[in-house]
């Protein structure tokens, strides 16, 4: 059997009389985040390729993207910071930021464009689907893995590589990832 | 015989957290029947496994409930993964443990706040949530959120924790198992709290099995159960021993999740001790087919995820029994011959989440 | 430490049975579910004792009434009420009914597969 106290709380209450606020006094003092919180999603438009892989990904359904006219688009209110589209983003060009979405008293969303001069350079880099070059394949089979997509199939016995065009949203992570450089991006 | 009156109690009800409504037949100030009706804030989310795939609903298990938002997440990936056969890294199956710990920590915390808040010790209840504070700045750092970690992901776990923020959680776990000190002295020995507590609600321990209480509640009524003795995760090499107490009353249940905090604080320093070094996620490739029921132990009690997968990337269907749903049946009963006034307390005591139990 | 874990399919003509042996063998009923398949539904009931769980399965037609547990085990009401309202199994004689207003839903049956 447990003794029984009268005013065990006593002390520890007339301590906290004369002890600073546990609290911070926010707004007017800033508040200090930490590195990991998740705020915002910023993007880098620039790196952006618009291959809707973060709007299919996205669990509220936040995100849009226009592959024709070169948008990205964000709700910042259906947005809950789940941070899935970072994870998923094949040219790592979404962040997560601190500082939190200000109240508003409408429903607001963010369009951001893509830089039109960027995108024929791109073009002239190589972009599009990829092609790849038989003499030098090895069918390692790494291309398939790494595939964001998992557009390509390739069988390593019977030789097989397979790009799947529809699931292709042509990152270039293939391309990268080979190591004999056995593929080529094509328009 | 007395004159009986009923009593409707809740959704909105100044003591109550948590929309649940009563009809409490009254004799007198006794209550000799109570009748329990959720559906309040019912959302669908089960249904919500048709229209996103299995990779993205880990988030949204995440979210059916704020407290054991982390149990959760880790429940469902648990499930799909057992049903893909997916083997998870032990550095993630560790991370998991200390996450799931922390947040068991957060869930009692909140509770024994909001006990104290129903008796009318607020400066108690305070002090409760101020410790509670510490655990969830420390979500804030490992995880990047307060109340939803987003962690969990089927293969594995998202984010890693590094030496230093393991040390700080250390130290953070030894500051609030100071701080916890007299809080606990205060909840066991007070001599108003005992007043309000001690023989109120008493759950035996056949009605306990019969009516099919989970989790403090159960063991409040001397059942050793705790799933996490089942072994799954990092708890195959971890230490833990259900904590039980013999009264079955309110006093017992706020002893067990008393003395589980303290339990929660060593499987965190144990884990922290024991995590090994190596990869934290696996690449998960292929879409579930097949089905399982994963039983884990969240803060409130033994929760069950049901998945069934159908080979493409839509589950079939996806089912979460919650503590909750499972601990309404002996609350009723335990409602039953107590004081009108003492409803608040026991509705409590069994730690309701009705947004859980509704989903 | 591997627990018992298993699915047993069951017929209507054993359910009552199975059900009955379940309580005197004092397991503890942890879950019930309902889910949709190709001209009905599936009804798992789920015990556990001490660390192992086993899951009766019944198959039951669209229009076939299933009887309720809520006689052997009376804490099944919340989740036998659950799987009428969202997905229209006929379950008879649930103690208490909440005869679909469980969930105060503007929908019928909101997680019956539609055609």
């Amino acid at each position: 059997m447990k003794k029984t106290r009268m005013f065990a709380f006593a002390g520890r209450v007339l301590k906290n009389l004369f002890r600073k606020p546990a609290t911070t006094q926010y707004p007017f003092q800033p508040v200090d985040y930490p590195d990991r919180v998740r705020g915002h999603i910023r993007i880098e438009i620039e790196n952006c390729i618009t291959c809707g892989m973060c709007m299919r990904s996205c669990p509220s359904q936040a995100i849009q993207v226009d592959r024709k006219a070169g948008t990205w688009t964000i709700e910042r209110f259906d947005c809950v910071q789940c941070g899935s589209c970072v994870i998923v983003c094949p040219k790592k060009c979404l962040f997560m930021e601190k500082g939190y979405t200000e109240p508003d008293i409408i429903k607001k969303s963010e369009t951001f464009t893509k830089p039109q001069e960027e995108k024929k350079e791109a073009a002239a880099a190589g972009s599009g689907k990829p092609a790849l070059d038989e003499k030098k394949c090895v069918y390692c089979t790494l291309c398939a893995k790494k595939c964001p997509q998992e557009a390509i199939h390739v069988e390593r016995k019977e030789k097989v590589w397979k790009l799947d065009e529809e699931k292709c949203v042509e990152c270039g992570i293939c391309a990268e990832a080979c190591p004999k450089k056995a593929i080529e991006l094509k328009g | 015989m007395a004159k009986r009156s009923i009593v409707p109690f809740g959704p909105q009800h100044p003591v109550l957290p948590e929309p649940v409504h009563l009809d409490l037949v009254l004799e007198d100030e006794t209550v000799v029947q109570a009748v329990p009706s959720i559906g309040y804030i019912h959302r669908g989310l089960e249904k919500l496994v048709d229209m996103r795939d299995f990779k993205q609903y880990c988030y949204i298990a995440e979210r059916i409930c704020g407290i054991c938002s982390c149990g959760h997440g880790l429940g469902y990936c648990m499930a799909v993964e057992e049903v893909m056969g997916i083997e998870v890294p032990r550095r993630a199956e560790y991370l998991r443990a200390i996450w799931v710990e922390m947040s068991r920590i957060h869930s009692h915390l909140l509770w024994l706040g909001l006990l104290a808040d129903a008796m009318g010790f607020e400066s108690l209840f305070m002090e409760s949530w101020r410790i509670r504070e510490k655990v969830l700045d420390m979500f804030d750092e490992t995880a990047g959120g307060r109340i939803i970690h987003s962690v969990n992901q089927v293969g594995g776990v998202q984010k890693d924790m590094d030496g230093a923020m393991l040390q700080h959680l250390l130290e953070t776990v030894r500051d609030m198992e100071r701080d916890m000190k007299p809080v606990v002295d205060t909840f066991l020995q007070d001599y108003s709290v005992q007043n309000r507590l001690k023989g109120a609600g008493v759950l035996k321990k056949e009605e306990a099995v019969a009516l099919g209480a989970v989790g403090p509640m159960l063991r409040a009524s001397g059942v050793e159960y705790d799933a996490r003795l089942l072994g799954y995760g990092a708890y195959k090499d971890l230490t833990v021993t259900p904590i039980t107490s013999g009264d079955g009353d309110c006093y017992g249940r706020c002893e067990v999740r008393l003395r589980e905090l303290f339990q929660s604080f060593d499987l965190i320093r144990e884990a922290i001790g024991k995590i090994p070094a190596g990869d934290i996620s696996v690449p998960v490739k292929g879409n579930p087919n097949g089905e399982y029921f994963m039983r884990i132990e969240q803060p409130r009690g033994e929760a069950i995820y049901y998945v069934k997968g159908n080979g493409t990337k839509y589950l079939d269907r996806f089912r979460l029994r919650t503590p909750t749903t499972s601990n309404i049946p002996p609350m009723v009963e335990t409602l039953k011959g107590c004081q009108f006034a003492d409803v608040p307390i026991l509705i409590l005591t069994i730690d309701p989440c009705v947004s859980c139990a509704e989903r | 430490m591997e627990y018992k874990n298993e699915i047993r399919k069951i017929t209507a003509a054993e359910f009552f049975p199975a059900i009955v042996h379940m309580k005197t063998e004092n397991w503890r009923l942890v879950q019930i579910c309902a889910s949709c398949i190709e001209g009905g539904y599936e009804l798992s009931y789920s015990f556990c004792l001490r660390y192992d769980m086993v899951t009766l399965r019944l198959e039951v037609e669209e229009d076939e009434e299933v009887a309720s547990i809520t006689q052997i085990y009376p804490c099944a009401f919340l989740q036998e009420n659950e799987a009428q309202e969202l997905f229209g199994v006929k379950i008879r004689t649930i103690k208490p009914d909440y005869k679909e207003k469980l969930y105060r839903l503007d929908v019928e049956t909101p997680f019956k597969k539609k055609e």
